[in-house]
């Protein structure tokens, strides 16, 4: 037990079990199976332990997006969402699931997206088969408006998607980024509210 | 945490028969301490004599 928690604790585990363990009639005990999570934001400390990681056991999409920095996890649902920032990213998830939508994801493109994450952000998003519709919420902090509009029109030139696209921007040079987007031709249906954005890609998800 | 009912969803346990769920908090400083170890494994019922002796 002891000898447990010292793996635990040295190797930065989240995780770490033994299920089950057995006593022998001699009185002797064994582990017969073990489980351990490592915190993926501590493996800079474990390069032995990185050494392990084996993507072919990762979902495609996932291991994707990891290479560009994205946080992506894959959901059942059909609306897929790209969102900067992990807590309007879940906040967006449950307004999806509020206006009666279910989420195909969670992605978060990060406070300080460039035109090329947001690029492949969008791909990765596409390429996910049962999104039916997409919705981009972003508050532009340090990420500009302007340069997510450069990524997504550029993605979706690149794609040739044919989804519907809501979008809800806010922030640093919405003005530019509302132009490019106008100015790109491509059918996007622009919310002004993140309500507004909600019901509007649940509805056009479903039709 | 530690149980004796093993091979089964832990959250069933959880539910049905709390007791059956044994815990020590450690203290991150402190990590576990040798009397909090033999604790839980006399809780779970482990002989004194098979609780000091382990397998490599």
């Amino acid at each position: 037990m002891t000898g447990l928690y010292k793996a635990f604790e040295e190797t930065d585990s989240s995780l770490m079990e033994i299920n089950p363990f057995i006593t022998c009639s001699d009185g002797r005990l064994f582990a017969l199976d073990a489980k351990m999570n490592f915190d993926d934001n501590a493996l800079f400390r474990h390069p032995d332990l990185k050494e392990l990681r084996d993507v072919t056991e990762e979902d495609p999409l996932e291991v994707e997006a990891s290479k560009y920095s994205l946080n992506y996890i894959k959901l059942d649902g059909n609306v897929g969402c790209m969102v900067n920032g992990a807590g309007l990213a879940m906040a967006t998830m449950d307004i999806i699931k509020y206006a009666g939508g279910i989420p195909a994801n969670f992605l978060d493109v990060g406070g300080g997206a460039n035109a090329e994450q947001v690029t492949h952000a969008f791909e990765i998003l596409l390429s996910d088969k049962n999104v039916k519709a997409v919705l981009i919420n972003i508050f532009g902090g340090i990420l500009r408006v302007d340069t997510l509009a450069r990524g997504v029109v550029e993605a979706a030139n690149k794609t040739n998607i044919q989804l519907p696209v809501v979008l809800r921007l806010e922030g640093t040079n919405v003005e530019q980024g509302r132009e490019i987007l106008k100015e790109s031709g491509l059918n996007f249906i622009v919310a002004e509210t993140m309500k507004d954005a909600a019901e509007k890609v649940v509805a056009a998800a479903r039709s | 945490m530690a149980s004796a009912a093993g091979g089964m969803e832990i959250e069933q346990v959880a539910a049905e028969n709390p007791n059956a769920i044994l815990k020590e908090y450690i203290t991150p400083g402190m990590g576990l301490s040798a009397f909090q170890a033999r604790k839980l494994a006399f809780q779970l019922g482990l002989k004194p004599r098979r609780s000091t002796k382990r397998c490599s």
